[in-house]
């Protein structure tokens, strides 16, 4: 299964960076919340702890299964989704997921994957990845995925729209249209949240994503209410300054000012206590991490492999431009996790799961002669 | 195998990428390195939040005997606070609502209360929690966001209804008087004197707050003290009240108004009886008030906390009105008590001899149509002047009036403000009323009228339209019993602060030396023995062991209300030590009052307990 040449092969460049930010996340973790009035962090290194494993079993499968396998994993993700949104139809933020026994997982992380697995499978399988009845497949897939995932997690859906958009431009789409497509889809966004707010016309979003939307434009609008987040974070991150106040030397997260500091605002937390360095150094990392997954999409065997990586890549990058950007008060808040850093099993195993196929697939790259 | 086009594509991925992250960490340099400070700041701010500590009120004390005791001290109570900030997850008007009907108080004044103040401080709902109250709202502290429970500072009234009227109270600050005092530092929802010396020293028992320096999480819930700026207690007063005499003062007028009350029940002819009462024992050398009583009373200690609604509408119903200080604020006409002036006057103006000038009673006095009677129906007889104020004969006064009337100069109002009427004292207590001397410029002005020689008739039997406080009769007293010197009187001998250093001292001071010769003096203190002697006010005093001179007064009112009783007059008669007034309101004729003032006499000179009557033994007297 693994012979020789391909253990020769792999690079552990990716799960060692992994392994960092997983380890900073645990930091921050530990310094955001209670130790001794909660269990979080012993919950994110028991999720490590298999994600890891996982990382490392995938590595054993050779990744071109996946693409046999791709419309499964799709249909059963989005099976995952449709019963969540039936046991909790109202969407509440707390009931993203889905409870199976002792497990407790989100399935909108799986569905980032169970998408990118069937893109890359049938971009791969064409030649002419712009024939209408390809495109409609991609949207077809990804508008069902963005529709169950909508209600409950504004962002995540976002984010599928960004890997499509990846995933496309990799495969050769034109950027014309990619950036007519991306346009197109920002215009509608924005035409139906004014016909919504002059005019009531229906909008499949709760009235919390809304306001966080708007916030974004005007945090003074309601500085106790949905501005609160940006503001204490922008306080938070801002009274760091160049060093930061100290590794568990923060105030404004020990003291409860900022909001879900261990999950989505755990950036906020270390730029708190690590101030500038501490985030510059997190910046390059993270970008590191893009680096060497852009590789593996120039050195991998086929296209699957190729738009596989770049999916998962472009998933990475997004979720970290998107959480830092929203931190930061660049980007709205959307609610979505830092990769491998924000609390999260469901969030933390997937991510480590996609650098294992990562890895997979430059293992088993095409061998390079000069 | 991947195509150079998606090498070429995964490039410009990486190279939109970095311009991202470099954005980001443009981004991330401007709010941590260049605005770095302001957030800094704002995160201090965040944290920390200052919440006052009530200064305790400067106490009160006053002389028993040789010592000094504590009359007003403070104790601490349970306070409920709201932090209207704090009150999250809930509707602000739905927690105080919750609060309101646990305390039994109106949500629509909790809410005024909350709308005037600062949104992130504390704002007192209730002072002095009962046990009951405290244990309801700590079971549902947990329902109800921004509730604290502090513990402050409230005033404790060591003789409960003792001295109320002086020792005066506390309430929570109204809108106007916020608006007054805003500049100096009030805030809706603090305490302050409200009368008597808690509101005339105010400046001085107040005290400086302090400041407690917090941190404080994002619900604005205490974490931990940072610093304490330690409150200021307020500055002592010590009065010169001697509380044994102001509860003997006390009891013998609420013993003898009550007692008259209910014989008036039985009594058609004293038209329902007596309405209250007043009595004040000055010290003649200094003027410093030894008893200041007003009846009826009233529990000081309701006022502690701030007062329910309830006793408050009760109080203020009560048709004996409690709160009203009856030494100082109100101004009935001094009748007889008055002839002490209209005596001298006539000693000062008139080329006269008291002892061998005759008048002569025969019941009633005739003046052109008019006929004025006196008190005593058959007439006095013969009476020289010491006779005539000794029986307080009308008929003497009146052509003693009549006199004065016709030299012109009305040398009877110009006696009277010599002594002080028609000003106030100046006594450190608020709300002191100055009373009227009417004179021809006044009615001219007020009546529209002419000033009649019936005026001055009336005037000299200290009718008409004459005003005095019970306070500027016992200081004109005070002023014949000392020689000549009108004083003004006062309660707070010093102020000192709680370091110990004095701030305030106050000393005998003279108002005005009365423009008199002391023949007149000399004459009238004469008379006024003899009053004591065998005259109206003889009852009680013929025999007693030290020798008092006074004036009695009955004064009408209006038609079908009863007449005030007045004694007035200084112990002992040859070294005056004390001036006193004796005043039952409505109290029908002053021999009823004399008896107060054989009390207050004996429980002074520390005599044994003697006085059994309820009237002057006496008839009829005036």
């Amino acid at each position: 299964m693994l012979n020789k040449r391909l253990f020769k092969q792999i690079d552990i460049s990716l799960p060692v960076l992994a392994l960092i930010l997983v380890g900073i996340g645990l930091l921050m973790i530990a310094s955001a919340t209670n130790l001794w009035e909660s269990d979080f962090l012993q919950r994110q290194i028991t999720s490590a702890i298999l994600g890891f494993l996982l990382l490392i079993t995938v590595t054993f499968f050779d990744y071109r299964v996946i693409k046999d396998y791709a419309y499964l994993l799709y249909g059963a993700t989005i099976l995952l989704l449709s019963i969540n949104l039936i046991l909790s139809p109202h969407g509440i933020a707390a009931q993203r997921s889905l409870v199976i026994g002792p497990v407790n997982f989100q399935p909108s992380e799986l569905a980032k994957l169970g998408l990118i697995f069937l893109l890359a499978s049938i971009l791969s399988r064409e030649e002419n990845i712009m024939s209408p009845h390809v495109l409609a497949k991609l949207l077809a897939a990804t508008t069902l995925a963005f529709v169950l995932i909508l209600r409950s997690d504004l962002g995540t859906a976002i984010i599928l729209w960004f890997i499509l958009i990846v995933v496309l431009f990799v495969a050769g789409f034109p950027l014309l249209y990619l950036f007519v497509f991306g346009g197109v889809s920002a215009g509608l966004l924005a035409t139906w949240i004014f016909a919504h707010l002059h005019w009531g016309v229906w909008i499949p979003l709760r009235g919390y994503q809304l306001m966080r939307l708007l916030v974004f434009w005007n945090p003074g609008m309601d500085p106790y209410g949905y501005g609160y987040h940006l503001i204490q974070s922008k306080i938070a991150i801002g009274s760091g300054l160049f060093a930061g106040k100290g590794l568990f030397g923060s105030t404004q997260t020990r003291l409860d000012f900022l909001p879900e500091q261990h999950t989505d605002f755990i950036f906020s937390v270390l730029g708190e206590e690590l101030g500038f360095l501490g985030g510059a150094i997190l910046l390059i990392l993270y970008f590191l991490l893009i680096y060497k997954g852009l590789q593996v999409v120039m050195s991998a065997k086929d296209r699957f492999g190729a738009y596989l990586a770049a999916g998962i890549t472009g998933m990475f990058s997004f979720h970290i431009i998107v959480n830092i950007g929203m931190t930061i008060g660049m980007l709205p808040i959307t609610g979505i996790p830092l990769p491998f850093m924000s609390y999260g099993g469901s969030s933390l195993v997937t991510n480590l799961v996609a650098v294992g196929i990562l890895v997979n697939i430059h293992m088993r790259r095409q061998k390079i002669l000069y | 195998m991947a195509s150079l086009d998606i090498t070429h594509r995964a490039r410009i991925l990486c190279i939109f990428f970095l311009i991202v992250f470099v954005l980001l960490l443009l981004r991330l340099g401007q709010l941590q390195v260049v605005e770095g400070e302001k957030y800094r700041q704002l995160s201090e701010g965040n944290r920390i939040d200052y919440r006052p500590i009530l200064a305790s009120r400067g106490r009160i004390w006053v002389d028993d005997g040789q010592d000094k005791v504590i009359a007003v001290s403070n104790k601490m109570a349970y306070t409920a606070s709201l932090i209207p900030a704090n009150v999250r997850g809930r509707p602000l008007l739905d927690v105080v609502n919750q609060v309101a009907a646990i305390l039994n108080l109106n949500p629509d004044t909790v809410m005024n209360r909350i709308s005037q103040s600062s949104r992130t401080q504390p704002v007192h709902i209730k002072r002095n929690l009962s046990p009951q109250e405290l244990l309801a709202l700590e079971e549902r502290i947990g329902e109800l966001p921004g509730l604290i429970i502090e513990k402050t500072p409230i005033r404790d009234y060591v003789y409960s209804d003792v001295a109320a009227h002086v020792l005066g109270y506390v309430g929570e600050i109204s809108r106007q008087e916020l608006n007054l005092y805003f500049a100096q530092g009030y805030r809706s929802g603090d305490f302050l004197g409200k009368a008597g010396l808690e509101k005339y020293y105010e400046y001085f028992l107040k005290g400086d707050d302090g400041l407690r320096q917090i941190e404080v999480n994002s619900q604005g819930l205490e974490v931990a003290t940072l610093g304490i700026q330690p409150p200021t207690q307020g500055a002592d007063l010590y009065l010169t009240l001697d509380i044994s005499l102001q509860k003997a003062v006390e009891w013998y007028l609420k013993d003898q108004v009550e007692g008259l009350y209910m014989r008036a029940q039985d009594d058609p002819e004293m038209l329902g009886g007596p309405t209250g009462g007043a009595a004040v024992v000055l010290e003649v050398e200094t003027g410093q008030v030894l008893a200041m009583a007003s009846y009826p009373s009233f529990d000081l200690n309701l006022f502690a906390g701030g007062i329910s609604q309830e006793n408050l509408r009760l109080l203020q119903q009560n048709r004996f009105q409690p709160f009203l200080h009856r030494t100082i604020q109100v101004t009935p006409p001094p009748g007889s008590v008055f002839k002490v002036m209209v005596g001298t006057a006539v000693l000062e103006e008139l080329n006269f001899d008291p002892g061998k000038t005759i008048f002569s009673c025969s019941g009633e006095f005739q003046l052109g149509s008019q006929v004025w009677k006196c008190w005593e129906e058959d007439g006095h007889g013969e009476l020289n002047f010491y006779q005539a104020l000794a029986h307080s004969c009308n008929v003497a006064f009146y052509n003693m009036g009549q006199m004065l009337h016709h030299i012109g100069g009305e040398s009877i109002q110009r006696i009277a403000r010599e002594f002080g009427f028609s000003y106030m004292t100046g006594i450190d207590l608020p709300g002191e009323k100055e009373g009227l001397i009417p004179d021809r410029q006044w009615k001219g002005e007020h009546v529209m009228e002419a000033w009649f020689p019936g005026d001055t008739i009336n005037m000299s039997i200290g009718q008409g339209s004459l005003q005095v406080t019970p306070l500027q009769l016992a200081n004109m007293i005070n002023a014949i019993a000392n020689g000549g010197v009108l004083l003004q009187p006062y309660i707070v001998e010093k102020v000192v602060c709680s370091e110990g250093e004095v701030l305030l001292e106050n000393y005998p001071r003279v108002l005005h030396k009365p423009d008199i010769s002391s023949y007149a003096l000399e004459e009238i203190k004469k008379a006024m023995k003899d009053v004591t002697a065998y005259g109206t006010g003889a009852g009680p005093f013929w025999n007693f062991p030290i020798k008092v001179a006074g004036k009695t007064g009955t004064a009408q009112t209006v038609p079908g209300s009863p007449s005030h009783g007045w004694f007035v007059g200084y112990a002992p008669a040859e070294d005056p030590e004390i001036a006193f007034v004796v005043f039952i309101e409505h109290g029908n004729a002053s021999r009823y009052a004399l008896p107060v003032a054989e009390g207050i006499l004996r429980a002074y000179f520390g005599l044994e307990e003697g006085r059994t009557r309820i009237d002057g033994e006496q008839g009829d007297s005036n």
